[in-house]
C-alpha cells in the first residue's frame, strides 16, 4: 500500500507541542488531576515514557531518575504498588516491568521477587486475580502474562491453563468480555488477543468473526469506537487497531480517516491529546493517538509493538517477539 | 483553611450526618461544615480543596499504617474521606477489607458506605469490587431488589456502564430457575429504557444462557424443553418488534447476530422436540431480512437499516455456511454493491473480503 505523507492531512502531529507537554507534567503537584491519577501513578509513567520513546525522543525523561522511583514503589511481595506506599496489584506491577524494560534498567529489580509475585495470583481455574483481594478480569491475564513474557519466565505458570480460561470469555460475536459472559469490549479484546500472542496461542480467535466486530467499530467520521453505539475516542483507536493488527486484519479500516480522527484530537497549542476534539487532554490518550499513529505508518515516529504497546527496539533488544506485524 | 481542618470538617459531616449522595462543586459553601456544602443530606466537595486534601489524607493514611498502635478508628475516617473523594484508591478499598475481617467495620455498613460512593464514582471498578467482595463473603446481605436499585441508578448516571452490568451479571449466579425467569422477562420489558445499551442486550443473552444451562439438565423432559422453546420464541418475536419500534439501532442487530450464534450452538435443546429443526430458524430469519429490509418495495427503510440487514444476513451466511450456494453469495454480493452504490458508504470492505474467501471454499 502506499505510504502515508506528513502533507496527505489537513493538521500535522505538533511533536514539539507533545513533547513539551510530556516533558511538564510532573510539573502539576497542585492541580486536582495530579492527585486523582496519585494512586495510578507507574501507569501514568509508563504511558508518558513510552509515548517519549514513539515519538522518538526519549531523552525528555531521565531514565535513571524514574527508574529509581519506580523501584521505590516495589513492596515486601514483590509486587509494585500504584505509587510509594500503595499495595501491590498486577496492573502496576505490568507498568513497572515494562518502564524498566524500555529504559534498559530491568537488570536492578529482583526478578525472582516479581515472579514469584506474579505466579501467586493465579488461580486453579487459569483466571488471574488482581491482587490478594481476588478481583479476576481478562485484564490481569494479560498483565500477568506480558510480565513474565518480558522476564522471560512464563514456565513460572500454568500456560495453558491461562489460554483456557481467556477462551471462557469469548462471546458469540468473537470478542471477550473482563470475565465469563461479559460484553465483548475492544479493550477487553486488546487484552485477550494480547495475552494469546504471547504465548503463541491465536489459533484460539476466530480472526474473521473477531475482525469484522473490531472494522465495524469505525464510524463516519473515522473514530474508532469500543463497543456499538459508543462514541469515537482515540484510546480505542489503539484497542482496536492493535487487535486487528494482532490478527492481520488492519486493512479492514481506512486508515487516512482513523489518521485525520487521531489529529484533530490533538491540542495543537498544549500539547497533549483527548479523547476526542475538544475534551481535556491526559497522559493516557497521548500515549494511544501516538502508538495508534505509529502503527498506521506516519512517519517520523518509532515503531510500536501491538502486542506489547512497546517500542519494537525494546521488544527486539529483550528478544520475546512473537512475530513481526504489517502495518497498514 | 488548613488541610487538617478541612480533614476535621470532613470527619465530623461524616460523623454527624447520613450522607445520601456525594458530588464536586465548583464553589466553597459558607454554612456550618464550610467550605463543603450539605443540603439535605448531599454533601458537595469544591473543587479547589481536592488537591491540598489528597496530599494530606495520603500522608496521614500512610502514617496510620505504619503506626503500630493500629488506631482502627482513624483509620475508618481516613479512608472513608480519601474513597468519598476518590473511588479508584484502591490501597483505601483494602484497608477497609481488612478492617471488615477484623470485625471492625460492619459489612452492612459498607454497603452503604459503597452505595454512596458510587453517586459519585458510578464507573469506578475498585469500588463495585468492594462490594461484590462484601457479598460473596455475606452472601445473607444479599437483597436483589436493593442491589438492582443501585445498579439502575448507576446505569442512568452514566449509561452502558460496563462495571454495573457486569455486577447484575454476577449477581445471576446467586439465582434460582424462577427468579432467572422472572429476571429474564422483566429485563425484557424493560429494555425500551436502555435500547442502545449493548450491554443491556448482553445481558438478555447471559441470563437466557443461565435458563438454559439448567434446562439442559434435564434434557429429556419434554414439558420443560417445550417451555424453553415458548420462552425462545417468544424472545425472538420481542427482538424483531424491537427492531421496528427502535430503527437505526445498531444494539438490537448486534444482539440478533449473538442470538442466532447461541441458538445454533445449542440447537440440540432448543430445537429438540420439534419437527422444525434449526435451518428452518435460519430461513425464517433469512425471509424475514429480505422482506422487510432488501425488498426494493418497501420505500420506508433507512439506508443505515439497509446495511444492518445486510450484515445480518452476511452472518447468518457464515453461521450456516454449508446451506449456502454460490448463488446465494453472489446475489448478497450484488445487493452490498447496491447499497454501496446508493449510500456512499465503502465501509463494507471486510464484509466483501469474507464473502470472497468463504466463495473459495464453497
Ligand atoms: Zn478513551
Amino acid at each position: 500500500m502506499s505510504e502515508i505523507k506528513v502533507e496527505q492531512f489537513p493538521i500535522k502531529l505538533e511533536v514539539e507541542k507533545h513533547l513539551k507537554y510530556l516533558k511538564e507534567l510532573n510539573n502539576h503537584q497542585d492541580e486536582l488531576e495530579y492527585w486523582l491519577s496519585e494512586a495510578l501513578r507507574l501507569n501514568g509513567i509508563y504511558w508518558g515514557v513510552t509515548a517519549t520513546y514513539i515519538l522518538d525522543h526519549p531523552e525528555i525523561y531521565d531514565s535513571k531518575e524514574i527508574s529509581k522511583f519506580i523501584l521505590s514503589c516495589q513492596n515486601e511481595d514483590g509486587g509494585f504498588g500504584g505509587c510509594t506506599d500503595h499495595d501491590s496489584h498486577l496492573l502496576y506491577t505490568l507498568s513497572a516491568i515494562q518502564v524498566l524494560a524500555i529504559c534498559d534498567t530491568l537488570s536492578e529489580v529482583n526478578k525472582d521477587k516479581v515472579v514469584k509475585y506474579v505466579a501467586k495470583l493465579q488461580n486453579p481455574d487459569g483466571s488471574f486475580s488482581g491482587d490478594e483481594w481476588g478481583e479476576v478480569d481478562t485484564r490481569f491475564s494479560y498483565c500477568a502474562l506480558s510480565c513474565l513474557k518480558i522476564l522471560h519466565r512464563l514456565d513460572a505458570v500454568d500456560v495453558p491453563k491461562a489460554v483456557e480460561y481467556v477462551k471462557k470469555c469469548m462471546n458469540f460475536d468473537g470478542g471477550f468480555g473482563s470475565v465469563e459472559s461479559a460484553e465483548s469490549h475492544s479493550g477487553q479484546i486488546f487484552c485477550c488477543v494480547g495475552a494469546l500472542a504471547i504465548v503463541d496461542r491465536l489459533d484460539i480467535v476466530d480472526a474473521d468473526k473477531l475482525g469484522w466486530w473490531l472494522a465495524e467499530r469505525q464510524l463516519p467520521n473515522g473514530g474508532l469506537n469500543g463497543r456499538p453505539e459508543k462514541l469515537e475516542d482515540v484510546c480505542y483507536s489503539w484497542w482496536v487497531l492493535s487487535s486487528l493488527s494482532i490478527i492481520d486484519r488492519i486493512h479492514w479500516i481506512n486508515k487516512e480517516k482513523l489518521i485525520n480522527f487521531i489529529l484533530s484530537c490533538q491540542d495543537t497549542e498544549t500539547g497533549g491529546f483527548s479523547d476526542r476534539q475538544g475534551d481535556m487532554v491526559d497522559v493516557f490518550h497521548t500515549l494511544f493517538g501516538i502508538t495508534g499513529l505509529s502503527l498506521l505508518g506516519y512517519p517520523n515516529l518509532a515503531k510500536v509493538d501491538p502486542v506489547y504497546c512497546m517500542p519494537v527496539s525494546t521488544i527486539e533488544r529483550l528478544n520475546i517477539k512473537t512475530r513481526t506485524y504489517n502495518q497498514i | 483553611m488548613d488541610a487538617e481542618s478541612l480533614y476535621n470538617t470532613l470527619k465530623n459531616i461524616i460523623i454527624n450526618k447520613t450522607l445520601i449522595e456525594v458530588s464536586f462543586v465548583p464553589t466553597q459553601g459558607d454554612g456550618e461544615y464550610q467550605p463543603f456544602i450539605l443540603m439535605e443530606n448531599c454533601l458537595g466537595i469544591p473543587f479547589p480543596i481536592v488537591p491540598k486534601s489528597l496530599e494530606y489524607l495520603k500522608k496521614k493514611f500512610v502514617e496510620l499504617r505504619k503506626d503500630k498502635s493500629l488506631n482502627y478508628k482513624e483509620i475508618d475516617y481516613c479512608t472513608k474521606c480519601i474513597l468519598l473523594f476518590n473511588g479508584e484508591y484502591i490501597t483505601a478499598w483494602n484497608e477497609r477489607k481488612n478492617l471488615i475481617q477484623l470485625g471492625y467495620i460492619k459489612p452492612e455498613f459498607d454497603l452503604q458506605f459503597t452505595k454512596l460512593c458510587l453517586t459519585k464514582h458510578p464507573k469506578s471498578s475498585n469500588l463495585w469490587y468492594h462490594r461484590q467482595w462484601i457479598l460473596k463473603r455475606y452472601e445473607e446481605l444479599i437483597n436483589f431488589d436493593k442491589e438492582f436499585e443501585i445498579i439502575e441508578k448507576s446505569i442512568n448516571r452514566y449509561a452502558t456502564n460496563y462495571f454495573a452490568w457486569n455486577h447484575r451479571i454476577w449477581l445471576l449466579n446467586y439465582m434460582t430457575i424462577q427468579k432467572l425467569i422472572d429476571e429474564f422477562k422483566s429485563t425484557q420489558s424493560s429494555m425500551y429504557k436502555h435500547v442502545s445499551d449493548h450491554a443491556g442486550w448482553n445481558y438478555l443473552l447471559t441470563i437466557f444462557k443461565r435458563i438454559v444451562s439448567i434446562y439442559k439438565e434435564d434434557i429429556n423432559n419434554k414439558n420443560k424443553l417445550n417451555e424453553l422453546k415458548i420462552l425462545w420464541n417468544e424472545h425472538i418475536e420481542f427482538v424483531k418488534k424491537s427492531l421496528k419500534e427502535f430503527p437505526g439501532h445498531e444494539t438490537i442487530w448486534y444482539y440478533l447476530r449473538i442470538l442466532a450464534g447461541f441458538v445454533y450452538q445449542n440447537k440440540d435443546i432448543i430445537y429438540k422436540n420439534e419437527k422444525e429443526d434449526i435451518i428452518s430458524f435460519f430461513e425464517k430469519e433469512i425471509t424475514f431480512i429480505n422482506n422487510e429490509y432488501l425488498n426494493e418495495n418497501n420505500v420506508n427503510i433507512l439506508l443505515v437499516e439497509e446495511k444492518f440487514a445486510l450484515q445480518y444476513k452476511a452472518w447468518l451466511y457464515s453461521l450456516f455456511e454449508n446451506n449456502i450456494t454460490k448463488e446465494d453469495y453472489n446475489k448478497l454480493l450484488t445487493e452490498i454493491e447496491n447499497y454501496q452504490c446508493m449510500s456512499d458508504d465503502q465501509s463494507l470492505y471486510y464484509l466483501i473480503d469474507i464473502i470472497h474467501r468463504i466463495q473459495v471454499k464453497v
